[in-house]
């Protein structure tokens, strides 16, 4: 098989860019997945449960990271056929929650490229693997992706 | 209210959360919030051009139903760790079940932990994902 042209990406990490989050997406985001607490919503549930802000739901961050695509930002610029991706998984490892007024510092990079023999051919396998910064540089989160494209 | 890890049990259902049919507007207004415009989740004409009977759902689309699960359980600012697999694809007028159960409890440098098991079904037997995530409590 030839090698894959977003091979000497692997281990690289991108360029890195900064994210806002602020209160209109974090409300837009849950009610788009369904989540109706008033702490996504309201400054004052949100402070009464402790909070200093709103707090973003758990997936906020998938989101975020998609704010740099395509080309540049936190994620290095992989080439693929957007019409075969399948995104297999994700993994969210929270150091902190986020919460609205967090200035966040992304980044990413394609950790590896392997294959997969599946039920309709091969499928290549795109890892990638990036983490969001605060303003005093101590991490937030970490995400994993992995997308796989059929031939 | 979250549960207190006290009083949890390995084996305890997670508060269940259905979305009784997906709609194509509920995938515009995911990819709205999210910014995720692969077309195959809201372009119908392009779908179809490639084989697809219609447009899909976005994994993290479902992933954000199944966060209902957790934050119901442990609170808004519980989870520590939420791990995916996407294993079926999610269609307009299916139903999203996403449920969850107790695995494990521990305390770690401090922090009273709960590990959970998680999925989400679609047509009664087809699990689309199946995860597993960790809460402090």
């Amino acid at each position: 098989m030839a090698e894959n042209v977003n091979q000497p990406l692997v281990g690289k990490e991108g360029p890195p860019s900064t994210v806002h989050v602020d209160k209109a997406r974090i409300r837009q985001f849950a009610k788009a997945v369904g989540l109706t607490d008033p702490v996504y919503f309201d400054e004052a549930a949100a402070k009464a449960a402790g909070y200093p802000s709103l707090i973003a739901p758990p997936t906020l961050p998938i989101a975020i990271g998609q704010d740099n695509e395509p080309g540049g930002g936190a994620m290095p610029a992989v080439k693929y056929d957007v019409r075969k991706l399948l995104h297999e998984g994700t993994e969210i490892i929270y150091d902190r929650p986020i919460f609205a007024g967090d200035v966040l510092t992304s980044k990413g990079m394609l950790k590896s490229i392997a294959t997969r023999e599946g039920k309709n051919g091969v499928r290549t396998i795109y890892t990638m693997e990036s983490a969001f910064y605060d303003q005093q540089g101590k991490r937030v989160c970490a995400l994993l992706l992995r997308i796989s494209e059929g031939q | 209210m979250a549960a207190k890890w006290e009083s949890v049990n390995v084996g305890d259902e997670l508060p269940k959360y259905v979305h009784e049919k997906v709609t194509r507007t509920d995938l515009v207004k995911y990819a709205g919030a999210s910014g995720d415009y692969n077309p195959m989740h809201h372009d119908e004409t392009l779908a179809k051009a490639v084989g697809l009977p219609s447009v899909f759902a976005h994994g993290m689309f479902s992933m954000g139903l199944l966060s209902n699960v957790l934050v119901a359980f442990g609170g808004a600012g519980s989870v520590k760790r939420f791990d995916v697999q996407f294993r079926a694809i999610t269609w307009p007028e299916d139903p999203v079940t996403c449920t969850g159960k107790v695995t494990a409890k521990r305390e770690e440098g401090g922090q009273k932990l709960v590990d959970v098991e998680i999925q989400c079904e679609t047509k009664p037997g087809t699990k689309s994902i199946i995860g597993s995530a960790t809460l402090a409590l």
